[in-house]
């Protein structure tokens, strides 16, 4: 056993952070945060193309960098230390997952080079509306080549050129009639709504199907399987984002209890406030070495793949809530004002605890795994 | 990143597996209160005769003291097949995991050569005999006093909480050397023989009606000068490497072994109630982070790197999943929780010592905010004071 990463990977984190911290810092999350796109599209080019982000988990065949669920965590985690990435998640992430596990060959073949230099930014809208329920959540339906309904929270679907839609053949239930479709953005029959959200770093907005012309990819009505994998990556990889965004926050908390005094001393020394950090880096401690393992779980062990992704979701959301909080805590009143970032980390926790659905609502399912109920 | 077994590490868990496999323990092989002390320790004293005739007596330590030198990942692999046939625990464990590492690293040749090897044979039932009534979390505060006696020392004093001291051989004690230096120097790391005239072992019944403790009182205790370890002021250097090592096997416990015992209980009764069960599959899931944890601090240790602040949290982390564990038992059980005997009742009642034993809650996490986290020491005002001039519990006025 060796839980430790590769020399390269140690590199390849540090190169990301270098980047981020001189392109991409928290102050400018915030400052795109007021804009449509949230993000800077000379900076997206470099991150998506100079660095290769956007093609980290493309195959190399079509253009992309080969790598595992391991590297793209290690990605996720270095932006989400300052919130940042833009479409990285929804492009670089869902929808390359989501495109390597429904599509046939030679639709990765036609898709997936654009994604990887970043040229095209691509959205995944795989049930109705984020959460935690199954495939009786998708109403939206595929009609003679079109789709009809709405999709709520899409991640940055305002900045996607490709939407990839979960859809259902007209009066097909549960798994069965499930497939997954290629939508143009652009389309006259597509109506994106920005959704303004309680996270303001990460964008979110409904789309509107009313008779979108859509393709299909891979077979007919087996898209649930694979898209039920990309759930599960989805998740892990927003563990290891959260993981990121969690240090972070503990980080500037025992920074500023550091160098705040108060009755003569920092206000670190004392125990009650130590205390407090210790609850935090402790929470944080078993959800980074969850979400390590569940990135090596995704990229080497498929059948353990749902189980890895309850622990590493479950615990990532519980570490970065009481980061978050904490952060805002030991920050003192500084902490509760809008001009201190500690409230972007808090709102983004609270909305990561929704975007695959609540830990809770996946824990229903382990019980009855476990044999519980 | 690799979770599966190297080549070289299938390879010795085979050997292992082949080694241990005949001897599984059936019953109870570890003490759990109540009566049976004295057979579950000649048990434990034969089997470990078992391995060292074997030459697995104490694979942890280096060759040239009849160990094995293992490195941190075989040690785990052997640890797990030690559980697989329940030896796992070991009333000797404070001579094979405490005592032996400490004399290893700081003992003289003439300790090692009369110690270690009975030590490994299990011939020696260790105490610790650190903790004093008035010295618990601030144990350099402690007040048992080693006078010189020609070549020899002179101990009086009270120790407490000294596991199994009423059937051990030796105990290595802590006690002042120097009153008048500041409480951390000044003292001595001592090895006692517990049959000595003036050694007086009082058994303490715990709140679980079993005995673990003991109240150990030294009266004059003549304890020859060949029995002190290091030097007259290097005991406190001495009993951190002690304590790391206990902590260290603290924190290589299994987080998931009791809630698989729970979750074994609800499946056996045909399952529970919705919410009981999703705190259950929430423990589940924090047993399963922590062992991932543990881990990865093996494989930093392995490394030889520094383990991180991931290795300060442990300690508390696995005590609040027993905690929770025994907790939930109780809830399975109903009405049976009321018996007086049952699964999960001495597991509920022992719980409350796990966040007290082996450093408090609150200590253990003043360490990790002070060591992992950096933050600042909180000034002690016992800094550099002599020992004699500290306050003391009662001294306050």
């Amino acid at each position: 056993m060796n839980f430790a990463w590769s020399e390269e990977q140690d590199e390849f984190r540090a190169s990301v952070r270098r980047f981020v911290a001189e392109r991409w810092p928290a102050a400018e999350t915030r400052r795109l945060a007021a804009s449509e796109r949230g993000f800077e599209p000379e900076v997206w080019r470099q991150l998506a193309g100079d660095l290769g982000l956007a093609g980290l988990a493309v195959p190399e065949a079509y253009g992309g960098q080969g790598f595992s669920m391991l590297e793209l965590s290690i990605a996720l985690d270095e932006l989400g230390r300052e919130l940042a990435g833009g479409p990285f998640f929804a492009s670089a992430c869902l929808a390359v997952l989501t495109i390597r596990n429904v599509a046939t060959p030679a639709e990765q073949a036609e898709l997936l080079p654009a994604i990887a230099s970043g040229d095209a930014i691509a959205t995944l809208a795989a049930l109705d509306a984020p959460g935690a329920a199954g495939p009786d959540a998708i109403a939206c339906t595929v009609r003679a080549g079109n789709l009809h309904g709405a999709k709520r929270f899409v991640i940055d679907a305002q900045n996607a050129g490709l939407l990839l839609i979960a859809a259902r053949e007209a009066g097909s239930r549960g798994e069965a009639g499930v497939g997954l479709y290629a939508v143009d953005a652009k389309s006259p029959a597509v109506r994106i709504e920005l959704a303004p959200g309680l996270d303001l770093t990460r964008k979110l907005a409904h789309v509107h199907l009313d008779g979108a012309p859509a393709r299909r990819l891979g077979a007919s009505g087996s898209a649930w399987p694979g898209l039920a994998r990309t759930l599960a990556e989805g998740a892990i990889g927003l563990a290891s984002e959260q993981i990121g965004a969690a240090s972070r926050c503990l980080e500037l908390a025992v920074a500023h209890a550091q160098q705040r005094f108060q009755f003569g001393r920092p206000i670190g020394a004392f125990q009650a406030v130590k205390h407090r950090a210790v609850d935090a880096l402790t929470l944080l401690e078993l959800a980074r070495s969850a979400a390590w393992w569940a990135a090596w779980v995704a990229a080497s062990r498929p059948d353990e793949l749902f189980d890895a992704a309850v622990i590493a979701h479950s615990t990532a959301c519980e570490a970065f809530e009481k980061a978050a909080y904490e952060c805002i805590h030991l920050h003192g009143g500084m902490g509760f004002t809008w001009e201190h970032d500690a409230h972007l980390y808090y709102r983004r926790a609270r909305a990561d605890r929704v975007l695959f659905g609540d830990p809770a609502a996946h824990r229903v399912r382990l019980a009855g795994a476990l044999g519980l109920v | 990143m690799d979770f599966d077994d190297t080549p070289e590490e299938a390879a010795f868990r085979a050997e292992v597996r082949a080694l241990l496999d005949p001897h599984r323990l059936e019953g109870p092989g570890h003490y759990r209160g109540g009566h049976g002390l004295a057979e579950v320790l000649a048990g434990q004293r034969a089997w470990q005769r078992t391995l060292f005739e074997a030459g697995w007596a104490v694979p942890a330590w280096p060759r040239e003291y009849g160990g094995r030198g293992l490195s941190a990942g075989q040690r785990q692999i052997w640890a797990e097949e030690l559980g697989r046939i329940g030896r796992r625990d070991s009333m000797l464990s404070g001579g094979l995991g405490m005592l032996g590492p400490t004399l290893i690293e700081h003992g003289s040749e003439a300790q090692k050569r009369r110690f270690l090897e009975p030590t490994a044979r299990g011939d020696i039932l260790w105490c610790q005999l650190f903790s004093e009534p008035g010295a618990g979390s601030d144990l350099a505060s402690l007040a048992t006093r080693a006078v010189r006696d020609g070549e020899g020392w002179r101990i009086t004093g009270q120790k407490v909480w000294s596991s199994f001291a009423n059937h051990a051989d030796m105990g290595f004690l802590l006690a002042r050397t120097n009153p008048n230096a500041p409480k951390h120097a000044g003292i001595g790391f001592f090895l006692v023989d517990m049959k000595a005239p003036g050694v007086e072992v009082r058994p303490l019944i715990e709140m679980t009606g079993g005995n673990h403790f003991n109240e150990v009182f030294l009266a004059d205790v003549r304890v020859p000068g060949e029995n002190l370890v290091g030097g007259p002021d290097a005991g406190w250097t001495l009993a951190r490497t002690t304590l790391m090592h206990e902590r260290l096997s603290i924190g290589s416990f299994s987080a998931l072994a009791p809630v698989e015992r729970l979750l074994a209980q609800v499946r056996a009764q045909g399952g529970t109630d919705p919410m009981t069960a999703d705190a259950m599959a929430r423990l589940w899931v924090q047993a399963r982070a922590l062992d991932l944890l543990s881990a990865r601090v093996r494989t930093s240790l392995a490394r030889g790197q520094h383990p991180g602040a991931g290795a300060l949290v442990m300690k508390n982390a696995i005590s609040d999943v027993m905690l929770r564990a025994a907790d939930l038992g109780m809830r399975a059980l109903g009405p049976d929780a009321l018996a007086a005997d049952g699964p999960f009742q001495h597991d509920f009642l022992f719980a409350p010592s796990m966040h007290i034993g082996g450093g408090t809650e609150e200590i253990v996490k003043s360490l990790a905010a002070e060591q992992g986290l950096g933050l600042p020491r909180e000034p002690d005002a016992t800094k550099g004071v002599p020992f004699e001039a500290l306050p003391r519990s009662g001294s306050a006025r």
